[in-house]
């Protein structure tokens, strides 16, 4: 199976030569484009073409395309928000404990003075 | 029979160079665009449909569209990405609208006496570059003979880089279905290459 990936791989970047010149008769064909061809543009590409001009639909595709990685890093996201609010408060707490510290040793200070 | 594109070709200017004068009505820009991607779009709507008529009136309809809609391309995803994507949906529409191609067959040995594969790139240092290429013409002609139910979700799959999500919407099959006809397109491939 991985030597028939293998070729596949190579496949990509193969295509077909066309029997015709393909290019010209493009070409040509848009030379000749007239009101009757905007009938092409129809419900369906209009549909695709409002999708594919949206940030947020695209944004969704990769999301809904790729919901292991998404789901993979919004959990690390909360994980190191956790850890970053988890620090906060035992340095905060750590803090108030020090200041505590200080004020016990300054009455005792003031104690031994007098 | 093969020809190796390579440095002979004049440098490409930069689609987004060509897309930013397309909208502008440069129609020697819209050219340029038509001959970067024309074979691109024929290649991609040939493995769909199987059928070089079919393929080129697809071709014709998508730089038509893109033609008239160009104006309002943002530019969001690439231009190629864009049109492969636009190319696919014209060929699913033939597909469903149609049903031409349906169960039609071209033969195994068509594809190499009518149809010329050019490699647009191609490592050369490959040792086995000959042998290569001629497994990747094999791999290419058994995939373009394979029923539209495994062919079309292998080409997007492998080909095209589709999700199975995106395959199984537009094929309108569940995403077990999809998954399973492309391991079994690709197992059909290995035990054909093997005969």
């Amino acid at each position: 199976m991985n030597s028939i990936n293998k070729y596949i791989k190579i496949a990509r970047d193969a295509f077909i030569k066309p029997p015709v010149d393909i290019e010209d008769r493009i070409i040509d064909r848009i030379s000749r484009v007239n009101k009757g061809d905007s009938n092409l543009l129809d419900e369906s590409f209009m549909d695709f073409f409002k999708k594919t001009n949206s940030r947020l639909y695209l944004l969704s595709e990769k999301i809904r395309n790729n919901q292991g990685a998404f789901a993979a890093l919004a959990t690390g996201i909360i994980f190191i928000a956790f850890f970053i609010f988890f620090m906060i408060k035992i340095y905060s707490g750590r803090g108030e404990k020090d200041g505590n510290n200080n004020e016990l040793s300054s009455s005792e200070n003031e104690a031994q003075e007098k | 029979m093969e020809k190796q594109i390579n440095d002979r070709k004049p440098r490409k200017i930069d689609e987004k160079i060509l897309i930013a004068r397309s909208k502008k009505g440069d129609k020697a820009a819209f050219e340029e665009l038509v001959r970067q991607f024309s074979k691109y779009v024929y290649t991609t709507a040939f493995f769909v449909l199987r059928d070089a008529h079919e393929a080129e009136d697809v071709s014709q309809e998508v730089f038509v569209k893109v033609y008239l809609s160009i104006k309002g391309f943002r530019g969001l995803s690439s231009f190629k990405t864009w049109i492969r994507k636009l190319t696919v949906n014209t060929c699913i529409d033939k597909l469903r609208l149609h049903s031409k191609t349906k169960g039609k067959k071209v033969s195994l040995d068509k594809i190499t006496e009518e149809y010329e594969i050019v490699f647009n790139k191609f490592d050369q240092s490959l040792e086995n570059h000959y042998f290569n290429k001629e497994m990747v013409k094999d791999v290419l002609k058994i995939m373009v003979n394979l029923d539209e139910s495994y062919r079309v979700p292998l080409i997007l799959r492998d080909l095209q880089d589709y999700s199975y999500r995106e395959i199984s919407e537009l094929t309108g099959k569940p995403i077990g279905t999809v998954k399973t006809n492309i391991h079994r397109a690709r197992k059909m491939i290995e035990k054909k290459l093997k005969k």
